[in-house]
């Protein structure tokens, strides 16, 4: 059985081309061969704009060969354990244990396992500890970086924050330890230490007390601690894809992308991202629109996507559109404005930019003004009621609502206060068109790291279970749907991104459980992460439903973004003591 | 010049895996890269009007493929130059030609398609039992989807079986009201005992018939 054949029987083969307009082929002979890994599937990870940040830039060098890899189908897998393959790259179909350096993003908690088995099914081993010199090295970066802990055992190394740069230098070393100029894996840990934003595992571990907490941090050397997050300075310079790889099957964001600006003017509490990516840095108009026709004109897409944390927060946007808008009309490129704010100014936006016929979506994220002040949403109801009356009055014809229960500071009144709020705005909306649609999105809250909420216990599994019930039951008998992230999904994604390094156990024993592409509604398992976290003696109420004292040694404390301890505490405090 | 332009492309082995919808994606980029004056369809979603010949199954090659573009103006001259200058890697623009705009649908053709299968054989057919099986009365299958299960004729389609110690060539007719499936063909050569294992499939000729 070779490949080829495999790729015969199984279902969308489409996933595995490797040949894909603009992807990148080299000769073998590069000094450097490295493999960017997602560990999900390939309509999830092309849609991704990190993957395609960091494969264009490491390409750019002639010294390294990178290519990519996706998580397997669940087909595939079972055709590559039956035919004793390997895990291979999409460009040259080697397997991933042959290449000197391999990268894995970590956007979402519930991939974890399938980074092991990715690993495990390219020939690498999983845990730091069992490479040796012929192995590759293995690397991590992304968003989930913010607690790096839980996934500490199996890399060599994790970059917190920006990767332009960041990929390259981490490459560079990695070269060096090839050609011997280091010699050993221990040295490589070490001077991959040095490089700014660069979080070593294996250079301290945690020492816990008999209760489980951290007592302290054991560092095998001088290092810098905690590691500082790399941030690329300015936007306009720093290297953007502008000749993306244009996907052969459908992706679930399958338009060209453009990143307007990173972090996010606002400063609500309870989002990691908004702490991840501050400060706040905005692309000149100038740069976003020549990326734009370039990546069009390179790609041929017929939709672009204007990117960021808040889009209506880019203080140019109108001005971005206008230029652009004659190229888009001539070749019917549609445009899409993702993370709209519940305002007018939006929503007039979202008219001139995308037509009426989308989706709308807002998150008010709670039910009254009280709550929506503790978590540092800056949204009032006269404005979210002021956004639906103008879309109901534009053609807007379907209105999604996005809220989260368990929040810090909830109430039984909050919860009717989203019942409420949504049926007002159900009413408004209706008496201005009777056809609209108004649909609620409704999931537990996870107290994320980096954040000012990161001391607070999270909400328990049942109560978010019965706080959806009360929103869901009342919202339903009125004909609005009320869908929103499985509970357990938000439990375990509580239980790994709050977690320490023992959580690393879990997640292994989960994926020799079976757990392979969890994320997916239709594949995951809870008894699976069940067993797991009894074999492993993990407790996850632990890790979840218990407040943290601000002189405990958190996990993640190693890993500094930009806002600092202090900071988040006097946020916390100032949240919960209701002055605004 | 006519505004509707027929395109003879090849499918090529490194795109096998992308479906029919696929490729027509690929088209629909590909006239946007070219800055071909291609129609629009009317609508909230405006597509470009590619419309697309008889499909090619998800893993098959073809090496004669065929579909028309309507354009909204008379093209430049540097048409096919353009289409051949964008084209991404595995899909050929072999030639292009005008057909008249009122022309029927290039799905509305009957077609000869000669197929060409490479693989193994657990046992190869003789030469004489092939010509035996083409000159039988009836070639009887049962087709089976989730909904209907039939009887298919596939005498009817089938003109012509070629075999070598790796490969299957099979002509096949087909028309707007049906065809054989490449699998039928296998399954009746299975049933009487020659059991073929495909490695790759290509449509080598694609011919629209009168």
């Amino acid at each position: 059985m070779n490949i080829e054949k495999i790729l015969m029987q199984v279902e969308k083969p489409g996933r595995y081309l490797g040949s894909e307009l603009n992807s990148i082929h080299k000769t073998s002979e590069v000094p450097l061969r490295i493999v960017i890994c997602y560990p999900d599937l390939y309509e999830v990870g092309m849609s991704n704009l990190g993957i395609s940040i960091i494969y264009h830039r490491l390409n750019q060098e002639p010294e390294f060969w990178c290519e990519r890899a996706f998580a397997p189908g669940l087909d595939l897998e079972k055709k590559l354990r039956e035919s004793h393959l390997y895990l291979f790259s999409l460009e040259s179909r080697t397997p991933l244990k042959d290449f000197d350096l391999i990268g894995f993003s970590l956007q979402y908690e519930l991939t974890y396992p399938q980074v092991l088995n990715m690993l495990e099914l390219g020939g690498v081993p999983i845990r730091t500890e069992d490479r040796e010199k012929k192995d590759p090295v293995v690397v991590a970066g992304g968003p989930c970086t913010a607690n790096p802990e839980p996934m500490a055992p199996f890399f060599d190394a994790m970059l917190l924050g920006d990767g332009e740069e960041a990929s390259v230098e981490i490459a560079r070393a990695v070269l060096d330890y090839k050609m011997g100029a280091i010699s050993t894996r221990t040295e490589l840990h070490s001077v991959l230490s040095k490089i700014p934003g660069v979080y070593v595992p294996s250079l301290f571990e945690p020492e816990f007390s008999e209760s489980g907490i951290i007592l302290s941090w054991k560092k095998r050397e001088e290092i810098v601690w905690p590691v500082k997050s790399r941030k690329v300075k300015d936007l306009d310079s720093a290297f953007f894809p502008v000749k993306p790889i244009l996907p052969g099957i459908e992706t679930i964001h399958d338009r060209a992308q453009v990143e307007l600006f990173r972090g996010c003017i606002r400063g609500c509490r309870f989002c990691e991202a908004g702490f991840l990516y501050r400060p706040r840095r905005f692309k000149r108009p100038e740069t976003i629109i020549s990326q734009a026709r370039e990546i069009l004109k390179n790609t041929g897409w017929e939709e672009l996507g204007l990117v960021s944390l808040s889009t209506c927060d880019y203080p140019w946007l109108e001005q971005v559109l206008r230029t652009l808008e004659p190229d888009l009309r001539k070749m019917r490129v549609q445009i899409s404005l993702p993370s709209l704010r519940a305002d007018s100014f939006s929503v007039n936006i979202a008219k001139l930019a995308m037509g009426s016929n989308i989706t709308l979506t807002f998150a008010p994220e709670a039910g009254t003004q009280r709550l929506r002040n503790i978590i540092g949403k800056d949204l009032n109801e006269e404005e979210i009621l002021e956004a639906i009356r103008l879309a109901a009055q534009n053609g807007f014809s379907r209105i999604k609502l996005y809220f989260m229960v368990g929040l810090p500071g909830e109430t039984e009144k909050d919860l009717e206060g989203i019942v409420n709020l949504v049926l007002k705005l159900n009413q408004e909306a209706r008496s201005i068109n009777r056809k609209i649609h108004l649909s609620v999105s409704c999931s537990g809250f996870v107290p994320k790291p980096q954040t000012p909420f990161q001391w607070e216990k999270m909400e328990e599994l049942s109560e978010l279970k019965r706080k959806r019930y009360f929103i869901r039951s009342r919202l339903e008998q009125r004909g609005i749907e009320v869908g929103g992230q499985k509970e357990e999904l938000s439990f375990l994604e509580g239980v790994i991104a709050r977690g320490d390094r023992r959580v690393a156990d879990v997640i292994e024993a989960t994926w020799r459980n079976g757990s392979r592409l969890d994320g997916w509604s239709d594949h995951f398992s809870w008894e699976r992460w069940e067993k797991a976290f009894e074999a492993c003696g993990i407790d996850p109420p632990f890790y979840l439903y218990r407040k943290r004292d601000k002189s405990e040694s958190l996990p993640w404390e190693g890993a500094f973004y930009t806002a600092g301890k202090e900071y988040l505490y006097r946020e916390r405090v100032r949240a919960l003591s209701g002055n605004e | 010049m006519s505004k509707r332009v027929r395109i003879r492309y090849k499918k090529g082995e490194e795109i096998a895996f992308l479906s029919h919808l696929d490729v027509w994606r690929a088209f629909s980029r590909l006239v946007r890269r070219a800055e071909i004056p291609v129609e629009f369809s009317q609508g909230f979603h405006p597509r470009p009007m590619i419309s697309m010949g008889p499909a090619l199954p998800v893993g098959a090659s073809g090496e004669e493929e065929l579909l028309d573009i309507f354009l909204e103006r008379e093209p430049d001259s540097d048409l096919l130059s353009r289409l051949k200058a964008c084209s991404p890697p595995g899909l050929e623009i072999k030639e292009i030609s005008f057909v008249p705009e009122k022309d029927k649908a290039l799905t509305a053709f009957p077609f000869l398609s000669l197929w060409h299968l490479s693989g193994t054989w657990e046992k190869i057919p003789e030469e004489g039992f092939l010509k035996a099986l083409l000159q039988r009365e009836e070639l009887f299958t049962l087709r089976s989807t989730p909904k209907v299960k039939k009887q298919i004729n596939l005498k009817e389609y089938l003109r012509a079986l070629k075999t070598g110690s790796d490969f299957l060539e099979m002509e096949l007719f087909s028309s707007p009201s049906g065809g054989a499936r490449l699998e039928e063909v296998l399954g009746l050569l299975e049933r009487e005992g020659y059991k073929f294992s495909v490695q790759a499939i290509s449509r080598r000729k694609l011919i629209p018939l009168k």
